[in-house]
């Protein structure tokens, strides 16, 4: 029991933070019966703790998680592999890295958003696109992340390893990819929530299917309530998700020298 | 064994090792003493084989050295020990690199973590130890592959002084162990008498061999030989040396 | 990795490269293929400016800057404040951390529908949303930046009897600069594109309204011109504020 309380950080922050969020959603009930709030727009904590039960039994949750999980799941693994391909590649040919530069700060700094007319004609209405834009939000991170955590290795243990007559592929599998790991599994951590965004947005503006669908139709019917409970519902799997990564990059760093 | 290199010069326009030429005889503890930046880690990367000369060679045993090779291990300054890896891996790293199996790795790592003091330690990761320690596992570590030669670059730089005199009477206790012929660069003229059977001092950069001390101290040399006449004569015979060397690179802004 | 010196010069040149190489393509792909008739061309894209200036990018551009001006410095104000106010005191921060990042998660253009309702249609939604999409980043990052300003700041001015509000002001929020200045930078990017997406949905006037009128009525050459203005505006205002950014982490020796 104290070994899972250390692991899983349930320490006082933890506490605390969890607090702050119960107290949170208390301050919503309370405004909303004081009158402050008016339910109608932003609805209360019970009519969505119950509304919750409603959507749930009625398969509409279920069915939107697993529309919804599958394109994230695509558009983060196609993130994953094209972002590591592209990492490990910058890293080991310069020039490689001089020509994908620009296109990984234009993919950064445009607001993808935009280029969502686009995506459609590409790739298709609704889930297509919606893929394509989780995959395009989510590649840069993972990209930058793995090349600056190639690059990053620490050159005295390459050095060291070296004078023992290692071959460059002992040293890469061997140095390069242990120390280099945490920074990679922290790019996957920020691209899980951009893959997130990105999928859902993509489903407001014209899937039939998942999050962002339910989020666009009970908001186009003015449900106030059930649109909160589709975005808690994400919120809390996101925040799972995300929690779930980071957990495991501590673990991948856990010899790292704590400051 | 005969070490040698007629000549050898790294780096670009900075001309680091000038016209060195240096003969060792097998088994025998040398230090080289110079002052700072003078190339001291250069030449025992050199001697490695992880530098290239820029001009003439370098031969062990009669083979010229044109790569790196655990036949002539090197101990850092700083350890550099995977810090991932537990101490027995890190000793083992040198086999890993060799093929070996995982039995033979872990039976000759096991027994150098003895001969260095860290018998227990075979578990523990490089942020749990203390600096000493961490030198320890190093020497472990270039024993492990047993080399011909044993280049060791200041290893007890970083500890404090109380540490790097206990160390070095630990390196003896090695060193009689397992007779490996030792090149050992320092800039502590103390230690560098203490240990050597053999001073070479080079000059401020670009750099040559301006003296060789042959140490006549009787071995196993105890930390109260420090007091002795001799060694105090040993001392001030380098330090003389050194002193105008030193002064030059600081006028040449080392 | 690579050839350094020499091969930097090539970034730009190469960089270049690979970009008109990849218009090039698009040119081709435009006219050999039916998806690539239908996704215009660098050609069309170009000659449609003159039109699309004329059905007004211009004012509409005013507009959408309008509202994202106004959302984005309450956002800053708001943000900063509130991570200052937070960041000063670790209970707090435990206390409310969690929460934030949930909002921070949480894509708020999803409450766009909502947002319309309570707001109605026009600029004072689309300012909402920009202040609601930069202000989490902004006190997150603020809080961060409180979080590691160094320890050894506030003792010195502790030292010499600074009470807590100078302490504070001279010591805290200067090593909290560089991590607002970032946080400030990725909540213009998220207010960016909250401000384009609220205006494709919520408004009537604006860049993310003619994106979508582009869009609807099949006006791809169109629609790529006020892409392009809106990347490039962005861009710029990204750069501005790394600029920023570098100059005030440059006092910072790390």
């Amino acid at each position: 029991m104290a070994r899972v309380v250390k692991v899983l950080r349930l320490d006082g922050p933890f506490v605390l933070g969890t607090l702050g969020l119960i107290g949170i959603v208390a301050l919503w009930q309370v405004l909303v019966w004081t009158g402050a709030i008016n339910p109608f727009i932003a609805s209360s904590p019970e009519r969505v703790v119950r509304e919750f039960g409603v959507l749930w039994s009625s398969g509409q949750l279920t069915s939107a998680l697993g529309a919804s999980g599958i394109e994230f799941a695509v558009a983060l693994g196609l993130s994953l592999a094209v972002g590591c391909i592209a990492g490990v590649a910058m890293y080991a040919s310069t020039a490689v890295e001089f020509a994908f530069d620009p296109i990984v700060w234009f993919v950064y700094s445009a607001p993808i958003v935009t280029l969502y007319p686009l995506l459609i004609i590409w790739f298709g209405l609704g889930r297509p696109a919606a893929i394509a834009t989780g995959f395009l939000l989510g590649v840069v991170p993972i990209v930058v992340n793995t090349r600056a955590g190639l690059q990053s290795t620490d050159r005295h243990l390459l050095r060291a390893v070296r004078s023992f007559g290692a071959s460059e592929r002992f040293a890469l599998l061997h140095v390069v990819v242990p120390h280099s790991l945490p920074l990679i599994v922290a790019g996957v951590r920020l691209a899980v929530g951009r893959v997130m965004i990105g999928v859902v947005v993509g489903e407001m503006f014209g899937a039939n299917q998942g999050f962002g669908y339910l989020i666009a139709y009970y908001g186009s019917v003015v449900k106030a309530t059930d649109v909160m409970v589709a975005l808690c519902t994400l919120v809390v799997a996101g925040i799972a998700i995300t929690q779930t990564v980071w957990l495991f990059e501590q673990w991948c760093g856990r010899w790292r020298v704590r400051a | 064994m005969h070490l040698e290199y007629p000549a050898a010069s790294g780096g670009e326009p900075l001309v680091a090792i000038a016209d060195l030429s240096l003969t060792i005889a097998q088994g025998e503890f040398v230090a080289i003493i110079g002052p700072s930046g003078c190339g001291k880690s250069s030449l025992l990367y050199l001697i490695n084989g992880i530098a290239k000369p820029t001009s003439g060679t370098i031969s062990v045993a009669g083979d010229v050295v044109t790569r790196p090779s655990p036949d002539r291990a090197l101990v850092f300054q700083d350890a550099a020990l995977l810090p991932w890896c537990s101490v027995l891996t890190n000793v083992a790293v040198g086999l890993q690199i060799q093929r070996k199996s995982k039995s033979e790795r872990e039976t000759v790592a096991a027994e150098l973590i003895k001969l260095v003091g860290l018998d227990g330690f075979g578990a523990k990761l490089p942020h749990q130890l203390s600096g000493g320690m961490k030198q320890r596992v190093g020497i472990a570590r270039a024993l492990c592959v047993d080399p011909e030669v044993l280049l060791m670059d200041e290893p007890f730089g970083a500890l404090d002084a109380q540490t790097r005199q206990l160390m070095g009477v630990e390196l003896l206790r090695i060193w009689l162990h397992r007779k490996k012929t030792v090149i050992f660069v320092t800039h502590d003229i103390d230690e560098a008498v203490f240990l050597a059977d053999r001073v070479v001092v080079m000059s401020a950069r670009p750099s040559r061999v301006i003296e060789e001390v042959r140490i006549d101290l009787s071995r196993p040399r105890a930390l109260d030989i420090e007091n002795t006449t001799e060694f105090l004569q040993y001392r001030r015979q380098i330090w003389d040396v050194l002193k105008s060397e030193v002064t030059a690179s600081w006028a040449g802004g080392a | 990795m690579g050839g350094g010196r020499v091969t930097e010069r090539y970034r730009g040149l190469i960089g270049s490269a690979v970009v008109i190489a990849l218009l090039g393509l698009w040119q081709l792909v435009s006219v050999t293929t039916a998806a690539g008739r239908l996704s215009s061309s660098p050609v069309a894209v170009f000659l449609a400016v003159p039109e699309v200036l004329r059905d007004g990018l211009a004012l509409q551009s005013l507009y959408s800057l309008q509202a994202f001006v106004v959302g984005m410095i309450a956002a800053i104000a708001a943000g900063v404040l509130l991570g200052l106010f937070l960041g000063s005191m670790r209970v707090l921060t435990y206390l409310l951390e969690p929460s934030l990042m949930a909002f921070y998660i949480t894509p708020t253009i999803a409450l766009l529908p909502l947002v319309v309702i309570w707001l109605g249609v026009g600029n004072t939604s689309t300012a909402f949303i920009v202040f609601l999409s930069a202000v989490f980043p902004i006190v997150i990052n603020t809080i961060a930046g409180m979080r590691q300003s160094d320890p050894a700041w506030s003792r010195t001015i502790r030292a010499f009897g600074g009470g807590r509000l100078l302490t504070f002001c001279l010591a805290d929020v200067p090593g909290a600069l560089p991590e607002i200045v970032l946080g400030i930078r990725l909540g213009i990017g998220r207010g960016l594109i909250g401000i384009i997406v609220a205006e494709m949905y919520a408004s009537s006037r604006g860049l993310g309204f003619l994106l979508d009128t582009y869009s609807r009525a099949y006006r791809i050459s169109d629609l790529c011109v006020v892409v392009f203005a809106i990347g490039i505006v962005g861009f710029a205002m990204v750069q501005g504020v790394r600029l920023f950014e570098d100059r005030t982490a440059r006092w910072r020796a790390s």
